[in-house]
């Protein structure tokens, strides 16, 4: 290769991560719809409100400095880009709130605003004092008007039973407690056995906090049930919601990438030995713990089934099947956005899961995206990064498919990449005439 | 290299949850006792080990965990674990049938191997008696070099294991355990009760067949007269199957060998190293040139390959050695590959400094101030198989200046004092055979043009019959980077952020493009 082609290359390459770097940087986040400063002051505003409200409390230091941290860590989340912005799922998430508001006008609070997290995972939570954030994975299961309706009403009544509050209260009883101090006490003066009987002080006070949060989450079921059932929606989409969140791990990450038919193409053919299993020091299925204590004693949530009979002693029997288009294209908006969020900040296996997904059903939009991965994955990997992007395989969360993608991820080498990107890239340029993939397809081209 | 990963796992605490995590008022604490690597005679590293001492029990006895992670960092086990306040962890191993850890137990007076198999299941301890001054002896010497230099354990692959140690039987005198994990028998290699000679080992190399190690044997510890015995002994029964030995009265030439490192096939046991003219010679490690013989695990002797440095290598070095002076290779390790051969060197030279020369003439040095070795660049020899020699290709590295603590002696001797020390910039080997490559890692420093020097982790990776280099820079302008052994073909990168302070763990897969 002469200079003058040397020269042109390492232009192309200074080019190439310049635009890889600025990609569509903005186009979710709150400072591209100039909301972030204003954003950053309600979250303030709500957090001195809360410090306000512990005024007069006992262990208001505490209780001020748990507030400070909580300031902190939403601030910082928008600098970790955690919180997206869009129009469309923002107002439907506004609307709805303002209907769960008008028709309860008993309902203290009723001013709120709420943030969209990038999480995959269907979730939502209140801070309590007007402020929720909602997981983009909830538009991914939620089918109706009527389901977020009371997913939200939920949230609005752990607020209005103001349990956020009441946790941390609780909490600072009980670190103050004279049982604690007794026990503590108790313990340090003990010649044998400090530790195991540590433990089960701890274990037991765990327990009363998650025993707590469970009853607390019936009582905003039942609350929420009251303000969903005057906004007049369908009372059975409250047991369609629950059965889907119940649902959820049946749900997530439960597709199979199909490797052959994404790239075996144009005479390329997938080396199957990156997917295979590497020999462990254990063969075991999930973690040996001799430590560990019942799961069902550490939930924050009864089980599903629970809140589902206890909705439907309310009267209901029939679980709703409305569907509806226009969560078809919130789903459709959510999935994208997520996809977007995740490449942009490296969490490619799970935006090659989505994209791998909504390919198989035929989605053509996605094609765009898995050049935008291929790319951006040759970089992670060039610069050494790839291991602190994407988690290795770990059997013990059961995400079998996901762990696929991250073993192909961690195995595939530089030239296995360049390889499989131009022949998925030349075949879908050359014989599908997807021309948004043409600015990928050159990137590899040149390398 | 063991000391730099014992600090690294070290770091591992604060990535998970079990670290030295004080619970409420301090009542009680996890105190982290021990970290390390589980890793293999390939130089992978299968998983890393956490010791934790939790509570004191009646009777003298103690609740510890042991946490396990895999080689992808993922904790896959925590066992509860209760035994005498007085032990000590020495190491741990894993040979694909099972995790052993060894204890010193001072109360019980035993080395004992605490072993769980492949579904997590605690398995029936292990343990020998150990004298009270072995004890003590074992335990002085582990306060200075580590416990894990004084008692080594070899996993022998789903077969067993090799605890080898130091005893004090007259004289100082090495002792080898071999504890079967798969049926097979115990055995114990060592009783050497009654003779007055110090008898220390060197271990060359070891498959699920046989271990191959040298017996140095002298009469008083600060002698410089020294027999050489090659031993290679069969892993089912403990018996030796063949040895070889060199001293000033040996006749046999053929015999003048210092070993490398040995290698395996499924028929073949292949010794390699150098050879010397005479007794004299092995002195002052002055050798001939490169050796290869081939033995069959019955200790018949298959081949012998000699090649000189004189008529076959020296004319190919020349031509691509840059430096002045007499230059040296200090070879690292020859590896088998498909192809053949693979010797992993660097280049050195013995340089008189100016100021160790003044102050030894003014009486105010040591003989070790008088001269610094030169290490230079990376060379790598590839063998046929019937170890001719093929081609040798040269990787430039920057220079780096030692002391050469053997002072007035040969810079040969010089360089395996350094070699002891851990002076050169080689790392180490590992071996993929399935898909017959090699990746041999160096930490270089490199002295750059218009920039601040820095230091780099370069590895060459030999991969279809070819040498190409993989290298990161081990700092940048806000962040300080170091690089550990991981598992096959990955280097663990910690990366310190010197701006928000924080720091992470990655691995990362050593390739070139």
């Amino acid at each position: 290769m002469n200079r003058k082609n040397i020269v042109a290359l390492c232009f192309f390459m200074t080019w190439c991560f310049l635009s890889y770097s600025q990609t569509n940087k903005n186009e979710y986040s709150y400072s591209n719809f100039g909301k972030r400063e204003q954003v950053i002051q309600q979250i303030e505003k709500v957090i001195k409100q809360k410090k306000d409200e512990v005024y007069s409390d006992k262990y208001k230091k505490d209780k001020v400095e748990i507030y400070d941290n909580m300031l902190v860590s939403l601030k910082g989340n928008f600098n970790d880009s955690v919180y997206v912005f869009n129009k469309i799922l923002n107002d439907k998430l506004t609307s709805i709130f303002e209907k769960i508001v008008a028709s309860n006008p008993q309902i203290i609070q009723q001013s709120h605003y709420t943030l969209i997290d990038k999480n995959i995972i269907p979730n939502a939570s209140s801070y309590g004092n007007g402020l929720f954030t909602v997981n983009l994975g909830l538009f991914f299961l939620l089918e109706s008007d009527a389901e977020l309706a009371f997913v939200l009403s939920h949230e609005y009544a752990h607020q209005e039973l103001k349990h956020s509050k009441a946790k941390i209260d609780s909490m600072m009883s009980a670190f103050n407690s004279e049982d604690l101090k007794n026990n503590t006490k108790r313990i340090k003066k003990m010649k044998y056995g400090k530790g195991t009987a540590a433990r089960a002080f701890l274990k037991k006070m765990n327990f009363a906090f998650k025993k707590n949060s469970r009853k607390n989450e019936l009582e905003a079921d039942s609350l929420g049930f009251q303000f969903y059932k005057k906004t007049g929606f369908d009372v059975n989409a409250s047991v369609s919601a629950l059965e889907k969140l119940g649902k959820l791990e049946e749900l997530v990450f439960k597709e199979e990438v199909n490797w052959k038919s994404l790239f075996n193409v144009n005479g390329y053919k997938f080396d199957f030995t990156l997917l295979e299993e590497e020999e462990m020091m254990f063969d075991l299925d999930a973690k040996t713990n001799d430590y560990e204590i019942n799961k069902d004693s550490i939930r924050s949530h009864p089980h599903i089934k629970e809140r589902v009979e206890k909705i439907k002693e309310k009267e209901i029997t029939i679980a709703s099947e409305e569907t509806n288009n226009e969560y078809k294209e919130l789903s459709r908006i959510a999935k994208k956005l997520c996809v977007k969020t995740s490449i942009d900040h490296a969490k490619l296996d799970i935006a090659f899961y989505l994209i791998s997904s909504e390919i198989a059903k035929g989605n053509e939009e996605y094609y765009e995206d898995l050049g935008s991965l291929l790319k951006k994955l040759y970089f992670i990997k060039k610069n050494r990064l790839i291991g602190k992007e994407i988690p290795h395989p770990n059997d013990r969360w059961n995400e079998e498919n996901l762990n696929s993608i991250r073993k192909f991820m961690h195995n595939i080498s530089l030239y296995q990449l360049k390889k499989l990107s131009k022949a998925f890239l030349t075949y879908h340029i050359e014989e599908k005439n997807r021309k948004e993939l043409e600015s990928y397809y050159t990137f590899y081209k040149q390398l | 290299m063991k000391k730099l990963l014992l600090l690294i796992v070290l770091m591992f605490s604060v990535l998970t949850s079990f670290g030295q995590t004080k619970t409420i008022e301090g009542v009680s604490e996890y105190k982290l006792i021990k970290s390390g690597t589980l890793d293999d005679k390939n130089n992978e590293v299968d998983g890393f080990y956490f010791f934790y001492k939790v509570d004191n029990l009646k009777k003298g006895k103690a609740e510890y965990v042991i946490v396990l992670l895999d080689k992808n960092l993922n904790e896959v086990a925590r066992k509860k674990y209760i035994d005498d306040k007085k032990i000590s962890l020495v190491d741990a191993a894993y040979n694909g049938d099972q995790i052993s850890l060894i204890f010193i137990n001072y109360k019980q007076k035993v080395i004992k191997t605490v072993g769980y198999n492949r579904k997590g299941e605690l398995l029936e301890p292990y343990e020998f008696e150990v004298s009270e001054k072995d004890l003590k002896f074992i335990s002085g010497m582990g306060k200075r070099f580590g416990l894990n230099q004084i008692i080594q354990i070899y996993p022998i692959d789903n077969k067993g294991y090799i605890i080898s140690y130091m005893t004090l039987i007259k004289k100082m005198k090495y002792r080898m355990h071999y504890i079967s994990t798969s049926g097979g028998k115990n055995w114990m290699f060592g009783e050497y009760k009654k003779d007055k000679l110090h008898r220390s080992m060197q271990v060359y190399g070891y498959n699920d067949k046989v271990i191959v190690f040298a017996e140095i044997n002298r009469k008083s510890l600060m002698s410089k007269k020294t027999s050489h015995h090659l031993k290679v002994v069969n892993i089912d029964n403990g018996k030796v199957i063949f040895e070889k030995e060199f001293n000033k009265d040996s006749k046999n030439v053929e015999d003048l060998i210092m070993m490398t490192n040995a290698s395996f096939t499924d028929e073949h046991i292949i010794l390699m190293g150098e050879y010397y003219p005479d007794y004299k010679s092995t002195k002052k490690l002055k050798s001939d040139g490169l050796f290869l013989q081939k033995y069959t695990y019955a200790g018949e002797k298959i081949s012998d390959e000699r090649i000189s440095w004189k008529d076959e290598i020296f004319s190919k070095f020349q031509e691509l050695n840059n430096e002045k002076g007499k230059n040296f290779i200090f070879f690292h390790n020859i590896i088998k590959v498909d192809e053949g051969y693979i010797g992993i060197g660097e280049q050195y030279r013995k340089r008189a400094s100016a100021g160790g020369i003044a102050a030894f003439a003014l009486g105010g040095g040591s003989s070790a101030d008088i001269s610094n070795l030169v290490i230079t660049d990376a060379f790598f020899f590839k063998f046929s198989e019937n170890f001719e020699l093929v081609d040798i290709v040269k990787f430039d590295k920057g220079k780096s200046k030692v002391p050469n603590i053997a002072g007035l002696s040969s810079p040969q001797i010089g360089a395996l004092v350094a070699k002891a020390r851990g002076d050169f910039d080689y790392v180490n080997t590992q071996k993929d055979s399935k898909n017959n490559r090699l990746y041999s890692t160096f930490i270089d420093y490199e002295r750059l043009k218009g920039e601040k020097n820095k230091y780099s982790y370069k590895t060459i990776i030999y991969q279809d019959g070819e040498f190409k280099e993989s290298k990161f820079y081990l700092s940048n302008k806000n962040k300080s980077i170091k690089a550990y052994p991981a598992k096959l073909g990955h280097v663990m990168i910690y990366e310190y952020d010197k701006k928000t302070k924080k720091s992470t763990l990655h691995l990362e897969k050593v390739e070139v493009e």
